[in-house]
């Protein structure tokens, strides 16, 4: 018996004016899955996640998170509702040190009175989850002063911290170390067992590989396949998709998964 | 060297350092400078102490909040006429009508718009929640809208200009072109006794004084550290739950709040408001002092709004003209040289001086900086509000 689904898309349309990068998608992910979307640049991956945030306007169709529409709510409400996202290129306030983003991020539930106050100190779910992205040491740094690996871990610790049932990891790996990218693969599966639902879309296959356990490949806005990592790499439309496009200016990225 | 480096603010702020600062200054406004200052020198700074009640407000809405306000003139103006207002019944005393109405002919009694004014207890708070009320009408339509950048600037100037056009429109009602002048008292002190007007001297330090400790307060909590992010990524903030329109709204509304009130208290210290007070050009010479002063940081934003009067002051007298040739050219030289100010010069400065490299938005530095001086900070996302 699988677990209750989470997060159910029907029908999603996301248009921009004649070009449909989201055109008819369907796709459910159930409580405390780890679910990779993967699929040639232009596919529509991104725009899933920006749809399922409203930072893109659904042109039509329903994304239901646990038993409410979310479509037609705003970024913030959806947040709050419990979703959680990183984008592609790591976004982080440089001018905060890093306690301070992670600080604002876990303060997110406060009332406003008690944002007026100053922060006392740490809690100990900051410091934690500091600990758990390796960023102990450089809590008093300026986030600017990071490097783009740190840089994303600690976007993943300010969403980490608000504890979303949803998490939405956008290439969490592009520009990261050998060394950066197994920890951050330690790091989701950790999440995972934690009782969060992730979906990550991913452009490494090594990466995929290792730590996927179901996979969406998408292209041209739709759902192609779903299945395990040698399910998909198996199946034949998956091999045209990639074996059908030129290697792109992202390389290795568009990697057939062989 | 460590004490005299307690003297200026510090990026990295410790409580003691704030602290002796704070007192040097409440000691050189409150005692020093009204025993070294003529009668006439105190009131002009009584005047620029006013204008830095309004780059404090500049100070938290363009320098924390990323919001160019490029139409403070408005909030304070407004701040200004409902002051004017009140004084000039007063001045009338009860059932004549102040000198500003008799004009036109048109008035017998006190038109709609001046009657609630005869009581202070009307014309003080709403001196300082007009502007606010107005501030929050305009920034709710605009932060909700995402307008953000020249846009916002232009939109919030726009109004100041129209305000000008509404009072000059309306002169038999609002003085005109004149505005509101020739003034008595002001809560029972004579405007023109030197006495009293040292009085009003006081009352405006111990108004800066606290503004400045209650912005500095909301600046380092946790909203102050909010409206930095949502100065620099607006997504950013929205996507860990928060509505940046709203932290924006509240930096934007207290700013307006700030402005008002400075006009209140520029009226009885000055003696006059009138639309040439503020128009475009007085909002724009606003923003000035603060970018002069150093946006980032309150104090240097209310010390620039004082400095950039006090020379503008001393150098009319010698030269009539040469002020505004000057005003140009120093803000030439701050853009291009020090686009943190002069607080953001002495920053760096301070910490070429420890050793540390500058690293004025945080980001990487080139290691040595170049031609000996401290390394021009990129446009940062405040910067480019600007362009």
């Amino acid at each position: 018996m699988s677990p209750p689904a989470l997060l159910e898309i029907r029908n999603l349309v996301v248009a921009f004016d004649a070009f449909h990068a989201i055109d008819g998608l369907d796709l459910t992910l159930r409580e405390q899955e780890v679910r990779f979307v993967i699929g040639p640049n232009g596919a529509g991956k991104t725009t899933l996640i920006d749809s399922i945030t409203n930072l893109v306007r659904p042109t039509s169709g329903s994304i239901m998170f646990a038993g409410e529409e979310l479509v037609g709510r705003s970024e913030h409400a959806i947040v709050r509702s419990g979703i959680g996202r990183t984008f592609q290129k790591p976004s982080v306030f440089d001018e905060l040190t890093v306690v301070e983003n992670v600080d604002i991020a876990a303060s997110f539930r406060l009332p406003f009175r008690a944002l007026l106050r100053r922060r006392k100190g740490m809690s100990d779910e900051v410091a934690a989850i500091l600990g758990s992205v390796n960023l102990t040491e450089q809590q008093d740094h300026l986030a600017g002063s990071l490097s783009h690996g740190q840089k994303q871990w600690l976007e993943v610790a300010m969403v980490l911290v608000q504890r979303p049932r949803l998490l939405l990891l956008d290439e969490p790996v592009a520009g990261m170390t050998q060394t950066e990218r197994l920890h951050t693969g330690e790091l989701v599966t950790r999440i995972a067992e934690q009782g969060t639902t992730v979906l990550v879309i991913e452009h490494d296959m090594d990466f995929v590989r290792r730590f996927a356990h179901k996979v969406t490949v998408m292209h041209e806005g739709k759902i192609l396949t779903e299945g395990t990592v040698a399910e998909v790499q198996m199946d034949e439309t998956v091999r045209e998709v990639y074996l059908g496009r030129p290697r792109d200016a992202r390389g290795a990225a568009a990697e057939v998964p062989a | 060297m460590a004490t005299f480096a307690k003297l200026l603010p510090s990026r990295t702020p410790t409580p003691s350092g704030f602290l002796v600062r704070f007192a040097l200054m409440a000691v050189t406004l409150l005692l020093i400078a009204p025993a070294a200052l003529s009668d006439f020198r105190l009131s002009l700074l009584a005047k620029f102490l006013c204008f830095a009640i309004i780059a404090i407000g500049i100070g938290l809405a363009w320098g924390q909040g990323g919001m160019l306000v490029l139409g403070q003139g408005l909030f304070f103006g407004l701040g200004g006429y409902c002051m004017g207002m009140h004084m000039k019944i007063v001045d009338a005393g009860p059932g004549n009508l102040p000198d500003i109405l008799t004009y036109s002919g048109r008035y017998d009694s006190l038109p709609a718009l001046w009657k609630p004014f005869s009581s202070a207890w009307f014309a003080l708070p709403m001196a300082i929640l007009l502007p606010m009320a107005i501030a929050g009408l305009l920034g709710a339509a605009v932060f909700r809208q995402r307008i953000r950048g020249a846009y916002f600037a232009i939109l919030s100037q726009a109004l100041a200009g129209a305000f000008v056009i509404v009072i000059i429109g309306n002169n038999a009602l609002t003085g005109g072109t004149n505005g509101l002048t020739n003034f008595q008292s002001f809560f029972g002190l004579s405007v023109i006794d030197a006495a009293d007007q040292r009085i009003l001297y006081f009352i405006v330090v111990v108004v800066l004084l606290l503004v400045f400790l209650g912005t500095r307060q909301l600046v380092l909590g946790r909203y102050g550290r909010l409206l930095i992010a949502a100065r620099d990524d607006e997504d950013r903030v929205r996507f860990l739950g928060y509505d940046p329109a709203r932290i924006k709204l509240i930096a934007y509304v207290l700013a307006a709040g700030m402005a008002g009130l400075a006009g209140a208290l520029f009226v009885p210290v000055v003696g006059i408001i009138s639309p040439a007070l503020l128009g475009i050009v007085p909002s724009i010479e606003m923003v000035i002092w603060v970018a002069l002063g150093g946006r980032t940081a309150l104090a240097w934003a209310a010390a620039g709004a004082v400095i950039v009067n006090w020379a503008k002051t001393s150098i009319s007298e010698q030269f009539p003209s040469g002020w505004l040739y000057l005003q140009g050219l120093l803000f030439v030289v701050v853009i291009l040289f020090l686009p943190k100010g002069i607080g953001g010069a002495i920053d760096n400065l301070r910490e070429l001086a420890s050793g540390r490299m500058p690293t004025l938005r945080g980001g990487t530095r080139p290691k040595v900086p170049r031609r000996g001086s401290p390394a021009p900070a990129p446009a940062g996302p405040a910067g480019e509000e600007v362009a």
